[in-house]
């Protein structure tokens, strides 16, 4: 008996010995996880800088791999997110970490899809975020979006160009402080572009453009008092009026560019030279001009708070669209959070931010590191950017957008009609002149208001 | 040395006269042979190649996996330049028309933005569906003609439109956005195209390796000669790629420009997942090899899912048996490559090849696992099997151990020993029969006849006096003629003591009472009948 419970046990042995030499084969491996951000779009991206840094530090230390396998805009990640989460055919298989606003994560037919970020982060380590920041991301109680860099809507100018418009016609940046100002000026640019080529009739070029004209009037109406939003649609209030009628006369005239994409495209073609957009489109801007002769001109960019109405409040759009990490396994969910933690820690938090345009997400970031990295900015145009930020900051009231569901459906509209309406006004105006101006502006602001409020 | 040699052969004489148990022993051959015969398997399965297995599979694995890659890769490119000659010869008939309507040449077109356009608007078309329908991620071409002759940079800027897709993901291109690369912006705002963030309105031929040399070439067909470039950076983009250059060939044989398509590197990763297997990711490559090294920088990387693989390496080439191994200075692979052409008529002298990767660690890990798993399952066969050697020695020796035991118990059995071994019986048999005779050499009595003389002193006591003293007259060898006259009695009394005596010892005669009298005395044993 003795000797079976022997043989016995060595078997046992041995089966454990085999369970256990079969184990955990593919922990050697890293764990790959793949991001989608709007961080550069379709230049060099300094989040993928950053990401390749981490890669090769931390990263190889805890055997994480990030790729990146879409730089691309908020949009256009709506867009693949929602046919995702809707297992439409065709739809991309979801990344683990995408950039989101609220709005796209209130579109999700499922939420659930989403890691809580309370569950990996302590209540120590979301002290550290701005209160608001964090506020921001959460959607039905869940906190889905990580922020990790804020931006706000900074004028950007065209410096070179400006200075000559504004030798020959007396126009100074002080005049583009106010909306009214800046239309103004952008009548008296159309004229004088205009006025450059004698022979050619017509051709005056368009000073201004606007990235979200959405933006433009909910701002406008909250600086002046009034709720942009009734019902989840837009209240046609007397201040959408005030809002309406300096910009439609400029567009009218030419002086506001109309066409779709966004506002760097018209500048770096030369066709604009004055454009309001988030700040973080800094990376988009390039530094030289290039005119239809293929003549290329080195061009000096800086920036100033976003203009306001003479009668309104000093009120401008926070943005910042923040990271959202789609549920997985254990390990890749964890993965994820090494990454934002690092990603958001100070020293990388504005290191990533100074080089996109944004603003860090911590206060340790705010107080100890931003001031001495922008003391380090060698570049002018960020030095700009970063002086128009604190002189926003100090002076402005920043507004937040409600999370609305009709949100990105108004916006969507309101973009394409407001475009349309105002590029058929100005037709309507090259045919009537300056007489018909005031009531084509009526008329259009008739029809969009009434596409508006189908 | 010499000492400890002999030291030892001390210890073994000395062990060799110490008596070792025979189970132990018994235990010590099972052992010895069961490690002969060990060691001759393993010795077997080594030269027939059982643990040179993993390396033959994993060869074989990859052998199947480049072939695989391979002809898809072949066929994707095949494809694509089909597709792109096609353009080419489209491409030339609508540069063709529109000369032809104005009644220009190409170098007339230069400074002339708007023929340029003009042109432009014609090849868009063609463009734009040849990116639509291909596999690939842009497409594009190129006038041999410039807007501004004056311009510095007049020799290496061409006019031409560039179409990229700027939302590239796994498997999303359905619905892809087109961005506008280079061209005229007019044609963009026609289309409603957004500009790419680094627009430019024309090429920079530089950039293009090979570009112009094609440009200046004269060519009766565009399948004469095409190529493939390195894999250039898009100038201020964090994108780079490759791009297939097939002339636009005219009717008298000058090449109008360049035309084709473009692979990126995210698209090529995207295009190319990694295969996951049970020896680690295999990642896919096509990249030149110059001097034994293995140029990633220069080509396209598939998704390095599971690896460290930036793309920008340039690893050395060793080559081996079963699989070669490429380095890259800190990191190993080990993978197979196949060259591939990729181009027609060019005469650089790299060479294209097609590779599978494989990280080394993953592959060890697996080898590790898997020897992890021989070393256990030889060492658990060896167990058992000295587990059996020590239960059959012990079952062998039980009998032969209980056998002695019941010896030194003095447990003689006259049946003998029946303990299964037959030669362990036959000693027994034979200790037993040597003791037995041993006893009788030394005036022992065999138990049984101690017995029946003791029977028959013990029944003395049952006689009476007179018939003891009859008996003593017997002892005394007196014939029972003589024994009236001795004892004083009648013939016919002692005859009635005699049958008494017999009856009463147990005998049948006086023959046989004088037989156990006699045997008495021989064993010296008489003297205790009185």
């Amino acid at each position: 008996m003795r000797n079976r419970g022997y043989i016995f046990f060595v078997i046992i042995v041995l089966l454990l010995c085999a369970a256990c030499s079969n184990t955990s084969k593919k922990e050697e491996t890293p764990t790959t996880i793949t991001v989608w951000h709007v961080y550069g779009g379709q230049t060099d991206s300094p989040l993928n800088d950053l990401i390749d840094e981490f890669n090769q530090t931390v990263g190889k230390e805890k055997q994480i791999n990030v790729q990146v396998t879409s730089v691309s805009n908020t949009n256009t990640i709506h867009e693949l997110v929602l046919a995702a989460a809707n297992g439409e055919p065709g739809a991309s298989e979801l990344p683990d970490l995408f950039i989101s606003y609220p709005k796209t994560v209130m579109a999700l037919p499922d939420d659930s899809i989403l890691v809580d970020y309370r569950d990996y982060f302590s209540e120590e380590e979301l002290s550290a975020f701005i209160p608001g920041f964090v506020e921001e991301g959460m959607v039905d109680g869940h906190l889905v979006i990580l922020p990790v860099a804020k931006s706000t809507e900074i004028m950007f100018i065209n410096e070179t160009i400006f200075d000559r418009f504004s030798q020959a016609t007396g126009i100074t940046m002080e005049d583009l402080s106010t909306w009214e100002g800046l239309f103004r000026a952008a009548e008296v640019y159309t004229e004088w572009t205009d006025a450059q080529t004698p022979d050619i009739p017509g051709d005056g070029k368009s000073m201004f453009v606007h990235d979200y004209y959405f933006n433009y009037f909910q701002v406008g109406v909250e600086s002046l008092g009034e709720n942009f939003f009734q019902e989840g649609k837009i209240a046609f209030g007397p201040a959408f009026k005030t809002a309406w009628e300096p910009l439609a006369r400029a567009a009218l005239k030419g002086g506001v560019w109309l066409k779709g994409g966004y506002a760097t495209e018209s500048l770096r073609t030369g066709d604009s030279i004055v454009s309001v957009a988030s700040s973080a489109s800094i990376l988009y801007y390039s530094d030289v001009v290039t005119y239809p002769d293929n003549t290329s001109e080195n061009i000096t960019f800086v920036s100033r708070p976003c203009p306001v109405f003479e009668d309104g409040e000093k009120m401008v759009m926070q943005r910042g669209a923040g990271f959202c990490t789609v549920r997985s396994t254990p390990e890749r969910e964890q993965a994820a959070m090494t990454f934002l933690k690092w990603l958001t820690e100070p020293k990388h938090n504005v290191e990533f931010v100074t080089r996109t345009g944004y603003m860090p997400v911590t206060q340790a970031a705010f107080e100890n590191e931003l001031p001495k990295a922008i003391e380090e900015l060698e570049s002018s145009k960020y030095a700009s950017l970063y002086q128009a930020f604190l002189d926003t900051q100090t002076n402005y009231k920043f507004y937040e957008p409600p999370q609305l569901e009709t949100y990105l459906s108004l916006e969507t509209t309101l973009e394409e009609n407001v475009r349309a309406q105002l590029a058929l006004g100005h037709q309507d105006y090259l045919n009537a002149g300056e007489s018909g101006l005031e009531q084509i502006s009526i008329e259009r602001f008739e029809t969009f208001r009434s596409i508006m409020e189908r | 040395m010499l000492n400890k040699l002999r030291e030892f052969r001390a210890l073994n004489a000395f062990v060799k006269k110490q008596s070792v148990g025979m189970q132990r022993k018994l235990m010590f051959y099972w052992v010895s042979m069961i490690l002969v015969v060990f060691m001759a398997v393993i010795l077997l399965l080594s030269i027939a190649g059982a643990f040179s297995w993993d390396d033959e599979q994993l060869h074989e694995v990859m052998e199947l996996q480049l072939k695989n890659t391979q002809d898809n890769l072949e066929s994707h490119l095949d494809h694509l330049t089909a597709q792109s000659l096609n353009l080419s010869k489209e491409l030339s008939r609508e540069i063709e028309g529109v000369l032809v309507k104005e009644g220009i040449s190409m170098q007339e077109v230069n400074d002339d933005p708007k023929r340029l356009l003009k042109l432009q608007e014609v090849m868009y078309p063609l463009i734009n569906a040849t990116l639509q329908t291909a596999n690939c991620n842009g497409a594009y071409a190129i006038l041999d003609a410039t807007t501004n002759t004056g311009l510095e940079i007049a020799d290496h800027s061409r006019s031409g439109i560039h179409l990229r897709y700027s939302n590239l993901s796994a498997s999303s291109p359905v619905t892809p956005t087109v961005v506008y690369f280079r061209g005229i912006p007019d044609i963009a705002w026609q289309k409603d195209l957004e500009l790419h963030n680094r627009w430019n309105l024309e090429f920079d031929t530089d950039q293009i390796p090979g570009c112009r040399e094609l440009m200046n070439a004269t060519l009766s067909r565009p399948a004469e000669r095409y190529f493939w470039s390195h894999r250039i950076d898009l100038k201020d983009t964090w994108e780079s790629t490759m791009l297939l250059c097939v002339p636009i060939v005219g009717g008298n044989g000058t090449v109008y420009g360049v035309c084709g398509v473009e692979i990126s590197a995210l698209y090529f990763q995207f295009s190319y997942p990694t295969v996951e297997g049970q020896f680690g990711s295999a990642v896919t490559v096509l990249a030149p090899i110059q001097d034994n090294r293995l140029r990633l920088a220069d080509g396209l990387v598939g998704s390095a899912k599971g690896t460290y693989l930036s793309g920008k390496e340039t690893l050395t080439i060793h080559r081996g048996r079963y699989y070669n191994e490429y380095d890259t200075g800190t990191e190993r692979y080990i993978g197979l490559h196949q060259a591939m052409p990729i181009s027609n008529n060019e005469t650089e002298d790299t060479v294209w090849a097609v590779v599978v990767l494989i990280h080394q660690d993953s592959y060890d890990a697996y080898t590790a696992g898997i020897q992890k798993t021989w070393i256990v399952a030889a060492m658990g066969l060896l167990l058992i099997l000295l587990a059996l050697s020590f239960f059959l020695s012990q079952r062998f020796v039980r009998p032969i151990t209980e056998s002695l035991k019941r010896f030194q118990q003095e447990e003689m059995l006259e049946q003998g020993i029946s303990s299964g071994i037959s030669e362990v019986d036959e000693l027994a048999g034979f200790l037993n029969a040597r003791a037995r005779n041993q006893r009788l050499e030394q005036g022992e009595l065999p138990p049984n006849i101690a017995e029946l003389f003791d029977q028959f002193i013990e029944r003395k006591g049952l006689l009476t006096e007179a018939e003891r003293n009859i008996l003593r007259y017997y002892i005394d060898g007196h014939e029972i003629a003589e024994i009236p006259e001795l004892a004083f009695i009648s013939m016919s009394t002692v005859r009635k003591h005699n049958r008494n005596i017999y009856e009463k010892l147990g005998v049948a005669s006086r023959d046989e009472l004088m037989l156990y009298i006699d045997l008495l005395r021989r064993c010296g044993r008489l003297e205790e009948l009185f």
